[in-house]
């Protein structure tokens, strides 16, 4: 039976899969983005509160993605949960990391201006500094998802969902007829929900982007 | 241009009132016991070497450095009591850097005070095409660019027009042209020069270049380290009356010359000589050089605009022939100019004409020398707001004019 032959049969489920492997991603990256932003806005003033921050958000990424979730299992139990909460933790380190070089690139003389213009702290961060940021902190953002959507797949370890599911049942049932197909459209499936996702950037990215900052 | 005056607020005065300011680690008070007043509507420029406190002092004026003691006062208002964000919008801004925000249009720009400020979106339209046009650029072109499609001296006209938006009674610039090549800074400070005729703000104005400070300030405080007030004068009276040492040689040398540039011959008491008019007789030109015992006689044509000099001997061939070249000057231009034409034309004397080029007066090398570059003392020369000399004084100088041949006269 050809790789074709074997995705046209088995339609229904891989899609499934495949939508609940881009949702478990785009749950996870939302709440990254407010996290990883929220420490971002928290430390980029304080040097050492930012070398504290990317120390801790770096060394999430230094676990093997396979151990973490296997860590989390008596701290949050099996399936959507902990996929969630590994995720998280992964994303953390780029979207910190990116908004932290972002805000600390805007040029100090706009940000004079803005306060001898007599906006506030609030009104400079929401309407001068985080605009100017926005470009890098959305890569940084793209960044984590791509890096997520791969990892999302070992979360089929601790019964989470995702195109995980199918590389997993492919390699355990090895020399069976269907194994490696299996484990293949699990494959092409991450591959497709990560260059789907990266479509999607490069569409937020122009209408969330002022032309006046555009390259 | 009534249009723009309709919409200015006017200026307000500013009192520093022994403003000292020590920043944490420095033995040395950057601003020392600063007392100074700031008149309203006038241009005042604080200039100095690096480091003499100029720009922190500017800075304490709208807080964005807090003073360690000492008061400022914006009209009645001690500014260290109003909230700094609320005073600042009551303050105009403009940096070297001009601080433009690259993710917003012009308009959004210069509409972000008045929208923190509660204005209509329409209002706020109108007046960011009323400032841009006040600024020279014009608004159907600009007022959808963003920033990066500026050039720098564009930049910085947005960057004047901003600090406008919301008709502060103060506007504060720090080294505003600093960053702009100089045939651009010139023309941005003649045109703001005209700006301020219109709007009549206070103004505070720091540069480290004292002929830009000639140039624009209506009063210059030459600061020394410390923000000690070395001189706060007028202009004319800081070059031909330096203080002490420290700022004859800030002005540097030249300083008579230099008052000379700021000397406008409408200011001036014209000289007056020999003129001749083409349709007058060479026998009547004869008489009057020899009852004048002048040796050359001013030909004037029908507009009684100066055709050249003509000696006794000239006139043997005619009234039209002869004669070397004219320096000629009109009312408009400086004492400086004259020295200039003269030393150009290899003349001592100068004519000075109206504005429609017809014969005012002369000016004699000897006449310039007399004022050896100074303005008199007794009357020290507070500069008017006026525009400089549109308007010579014609017929009052004519009727000085005792000797010249007149149209009409019987020859």
């Amino acid at each position: 039976m050809s790789f074709f032959d074997y995705v046209s049969r088995q339609r229904p489920r891989i899609t499934e899969l495949l939508i609940q492997h881009a949702q478990v991603v785009l749950v996870a990256m939302l709440i990254a983005t407010v996290v990883g932003v929220a420490i971002g806005l928290l430390v980029h003033r304080s040097r050492r509160a930012t070398d504290l921050a990317l120390a801790v958000t770096g060394t999430f990424l230094t676990i093997p993605s396979f151990a973490l979730f296997v860590l989390l299992i008596p701290l949050v139990g099996l399936g959507y949960l902990p996929t969630v909460v590994a995720l998280v933790l992964y994303a953390l380190l780029p979207i910190v990391r990116n908004t932290v070089a972002g805000l600390g690139s805007v040029d100090p003389a706009i940000m004079e201006s803005a306060k001898g213009m007599g906006l506030n702290t609030r009104q400079r961060l929401w309407r001068i500094q985080l605009p100017l940021a926005w470009p890098v902190i959305l890569t940084g953002i793209r960044v984590s998802t791509i890096v997520i959507v791969g990892i999302a797949a070992i979360a089929a370890v601790v019964n989470g969902p995702g195109l995980g599911v199918l590389i997993f049942g492919g390699l355990s049932a090895i020399g069976s007829p269907f194994a490696l197909n299996q484990a293949l459209a699990g494959v092409v499936g991450v591959a497709i929900v990560a260059l789907g996702y990266d479509a999607v950037f490069v569409l937020i990215s122009r209408f969330t982007t002022s032309r006046g900052i555009r390259g | 241009m009534a249009k723009h005056t309709a919409h200015s607020s006017g200026g307000e005065v500013i009192r520093l009132d022994k403003l000292t300011k020590r920043f944490p680690g420095q033995s040395t008070p950057a601003v020392e016991e600063l007392t100074l007043e700031i008149p309203a509507g006038e241009i005042v420029v604080f200039v100095g070497p690096s480091g003499c406190g100029k720009t922190t002092t500017m800075r304490m004026i709208n807080r964005l450095i807090e003073p360690s003691s000492g008061r400022i006062f914006l009209g009645d208002d001690d500014v260290t009591k109003i909230n700094p964000d609320q005073l600042r919008r009551r303050i105009g801004y403009v940096i070297q850097q001009v601080g433009l925000f690259p993710h917003m249009t012009i308009t959004e720009n210069i509409g972000l005070v008045p929208q923190l400020l509660g204005w209509g979106k329409s209002r706020i339209r109108e007046r960011a095409d009323e400032l841009l046009e006040l600024v020279g650029l014009e608004p159907a072109t600009y007022r959808q660019r963003y920033p990066k499609e500026l050039s720098g001296g564009q930049q910085q006209r947005v960057g004047v027009a901003r600090a406008l938006a919301a008709d502060p009674p103060v506007m504060l610039m720090d080294e505003p042209f600093g960053a702009i090549d100089p045939i651009t800074r010139e023309r941005l400070q003649n045109e703001f020069l005209r700006l301020q005729q219109l709007i009549r703000k206070t103004i505070v104005f720091v540069t480290h270049d004292i002929h830009e400070a000639i140039k624009l300030g209506h009063r210059i405080a030459i600061l020394d380290k410390g923000s000690r007030v070395a001189q706060y004068d007028t202009p004319e009276r800081i070059l031909s009356h330096p203080a002490d040492d420290f700022v004859a040689e800030f002005i540097g040398p030249g300083a008579s010359v230099r008052s000379l540039g700021l000397t406008n011959l409408v200011d001036v008491e014209l000289d007056t000589c020999c003129v001749v008019e083409l349709d007058a007789s060479v026998d009547k030109a004869r008489a009057v050089l020899a009852r004048t015992r002048q040796d050359r006689a001013l030909l004037l044509d029908e507009q009684r605009r100066p055709r050249g000099w003509r000696r006794a001997a000239d006139f043997e061939q005619g009234l039209l022939s002869g004669g070397g070249p004219l320096a000629v000057l009109r009312r408009t231009q400086t004492v400086h100019d004259v020295l200039n034409e003269l030393l150009r034309t290899g003349d001592t004397v100068a004519v000075i004409v109206d504005s429609d080029g017809a014969y005012d007066g002369v000016l004699r090398l000897e006449t310039i020398m007399a004022m050896s570059g100074h303005v008199s003392p007794t009357e020290p020369a507070v500069r008017t707001q006026e525009p400089r000399g549109e308007e010579p004084r014609t017929g009052e100088i004519l009727a000085n004019d005792t000797v010249g041949v007149r149209r009409g006269e019987p020859s």
